[in-house]
């Protein structure tokens, strides 16, 4: 059995929204988005989990959550033994090498003002991770790893293309030579066959460096190419996970199944199957009595608008948050 | 009988300055869009698809030119039109749907003021205005027209301002819709109303549509013709039948092979280098660069968009070579 590198146990992260001068004086209560609303989920050493969801699900604010970027308002986060939420900071700035992120935009995350070898210097640097007369090599190592020459070190981002940064971007995170990579949304800005190029990068990286890795994405179709777990999320719950093949197969969540048939297929014949769904992701603000689902599934009844399902195991690594789940094979 | 088609556009070109340099955003793009088609334009970004499409209405940015060709329209050039004559076409013949409708709607008045103003030039009086502006949101599937009138574009959510985009575009009955990745800002579910809406639309109207998009899946369920655009020119032209189980020129293939289509463990295959400079002088065939299949001829000749197979052209010197291969070979190879 392998072991669990990381375990998100009934996190929670909401937002405050913004009062009015009147709302204070009044004295309204504050309200929260609840962008992350208990989820708990654990991620086994060397496996690739896609996280998907539509965009305000709360998957990013998850991804960030982990890492730390945003401070939690619940839960609890345990990354290789050691307990994330309960670290002071010159810990975590232990911890966090181990546990590095990919963002979606490699135009805005890389600082225009920096070479390549400044980025990745400073890193090194920080972390004290190799001494200083090993960092160009060690420079040059990570760049070759992602496909990149020698040229690239002293230039600056505006000189690369799209596929290119988020190259670097990947570069920079595993210099570090983190156990972890969290990838959010890395391929989502690029064009189909740049993409292609990424995603080979990023499995050939996985086995060998032998990383564990967060995919998350709303890309239905490089999910399922690249993931050997999927979670599905709704307004900031967990409503279904399982093995890839499966879920994909025979969706036990009816939101799962819709989310698989809206994504359009690359089928000229196809024209779209008859399921349509109604109406749209309601705000997170105003998240719906019961099961967040309700209003738009169409095998919603009366006790889906009052009990709130809860997420149970139907069979080892399978779980659904459904009153009215569909009928999901068991493994044979 | 060949029907008439009821655009037809020729050797179009269009170049843009940018930094003292010409760049070739279009550059030779002809096709027809027949009566009630969907015609789409799909390829990467920056091949030409969106500059293509403005062309088309004369929207293009004021760095930009449309340098030669001719666009016919029912028989008329509106290349050549006066500027009078233009803003008669736009709207009224031609309508247009972008992909971000947040930045298309003024966020300073109303949806129904906005929708209004399409019918202010017919001389209605106010109620029948207000009818008809009921009318279209009703047709475009905006829950309660009459209260959602009133509200701003911020009120509505993507979804529904896409809707009211496209009531706008409707409204004053354009024989052709030019939708610039209609649905790109939009989540699946979202997505796919969308597209059975339009196409709902187009037949209810019985109008044109010419799809500009990037996703191969959206340009399969909506298209009838499709053409593949790669640095400003037209690489393939096709139903989307041909297309996707018999492309005959290497991009689309390429493109194809680059979708995660096949299950896990088969590896993709992404098309080496990137997109040339279209701002540098092109010899031979822009692909060759990237091409597994380029020979000798490839870099030193343009190959011309020719009739492969009866309504299948192709801008590929070896274009009878790639029979056999399609999209389903790359789904299937497991």
């Amino acid at each position: 059995m392998s072991e669990v590198l990381l375990s998100v146990e009934n996190m929670v992260k909401q937002f405050p929204i913004k009062q009015t001068m009147f709302d204070v004086i009044a004295r309204k209560p504050k309200r929260y988005v609840r962008a992350v609303d208990d989820v708990s989920f654990q991620v086994q050493k060397g496996e690739t989990v896609g996280l998907v969801g539509e965009s305000g699900c709360g998957k990013s604010t998850l991804a960030k959550t982990i890492c730390r970027l945003h401070s939690p308002d619940g839960g609890k986060v345990v990354f290789d033994g050691m307990d994330m939420f309960g670290l002071r900071s010159d810990e975590l700035r232990r911890v966090r090498y181990k546990m590095q992120m990919v963002f979606q935009d490699p135009y805005s995350s890389l600082n225009p003002r920096m070479t390549v070898r400044q980025m990745l210097t400073e890193i090194l640097s920080v972390h004290k991770l190799c001494p200083k007369e090993e960092r160009t090599a060690r420079e040059l190592e990570v760049l070759d790893m992602v496909g990149m020459g020698e040229n690239a070190l002293d230039r600056y981002p505006s000189q690369f293309s799209g596929g290119q940064r988020q190259r670097i971007n990947i570069a920079r995170a595993l210099i570090m030579k983190p156990d972890m990579l969290i990838a959010d949304e890395p391929v989502s800005a690029l064009d189909v066959s740049i993409q292609a190029q990424i995603i080979n990068l990023l499995i050939d990286l996985k086995n060998e460096l032998d990383l564990t890795m967060l995919f998350i994405s709303h890309d239905l179709r490089v999910v399922k190419y690249i993931s050997d777990r999927v979670v599905v999320m709704y307004l900031g719950r967990i409503v279904e996970m399982g093995e890839t093949e499966e879920l994909y197969e025979s969706p036990c969540h009816p939101y799962t199944d819709i989310l698989l048939k809206a994504a359009p297929e690359v089928d000229p014949d196809s024209d779209g199957g008859e399921y349509v769904i109604h109406g749209e992701t309601p705000s997170p603000i105003d998240i719906p009595g019961g099961c967040r689902f309700h209003p738009r599934c169409p095998y919603a009844d009366e006790k889906c608008k009052t009990v709130e399902p809860p997420l149970v195991e139907l069979w080892p690594g399978r779980c659904v948050a459904c009153h009215h789940r569909l009928g999901g094979q068991g493994p044979a | 009988m060949m029907r008439e088609p009821l655009l037809s556009v020729r050797e179009l070109r269009t170049y843009f300055l940018n930094n003292k340099k010409i760049v070739r955003a279009v550059d030779g793009v002809s096709f027809d869009v027949n009566k009630s088609e969907i015609f789409g334009l799909v390829g990467e970004s920056g091949c030409g698809k969106s500059a293509t499409c403005r062309s088309l209405i004369r929207l293009v940015q004021s760095t930009g030119e449309i340098v030669g060709g001719e666009i016919l329209y029912n028989g008329e050039d509106i290349v050549q039109a006066p500027e009078k004559r233009m803003a008669e076409i736009r709207g009224r013949e031609i309508g247009m749907i972008f992909q971000e409708p947040m930045n298309t709607l003024n966020p300073l008045t109303t949806i129904g003021v906005q929708l209004m103003e399409v019918y202010q030039r017919q001389k209605l009086s106010k109620a029948e205005m207000t009818e008809k502006a009921v009318e279209m949101m009703r047709l475009v599937g905006i829950p309660d027209p009459v209260t959602r009138l009133k509200d701003y574009p911020h009120q509505f959510s993507g979804g529904m301002r896409q809707r009211a985009m496209i009531a706008i575009a409707l409204a004053a009955q354009p024989k052709l819709l030019l939708a610039d990745e209609p649905t790109t800002a939009l989540d699946v579910t979202i997505q796919d109303q969308i597209i059975r809406l339009l196409l709902e639309l187009r037949e209810k109207l019985s109008m044109s549509i010419i799809l500009v998009t990037h996703d191969m899946g959206v340009a399969s369920r909506m298209c009838d013709r499709i053409a593949v655009m790669y640095a400003g020119r037209i690489m393939e032209i096709t139903t989307s039948h041909e297309l996707f189980y018999n492309p005959r020129h290497p991009y689309t293939l390429g493109l194809m092979r680059s979708m995660p289509l096949a299950g896990k463990g088969v590896r993709l295959e992404p098309i080496q280098g990137t997109p040339p400079d279209l701002s540098e002088e092109i010899t031979g065939c822009p692909f060759a660069p990237r091409c597994k299949m380029a020979c000798d001829r490839c870099r030193t000749e343009s190959p011309a968009l020719r009739e492969v197979e009866p309504g299948h052209l192709s801008a590929c010197h070896r274009a009878e070579e790639l029979t056999g291969e399609s999209f389903l070979t790359c789904k299937e190879v497991q």
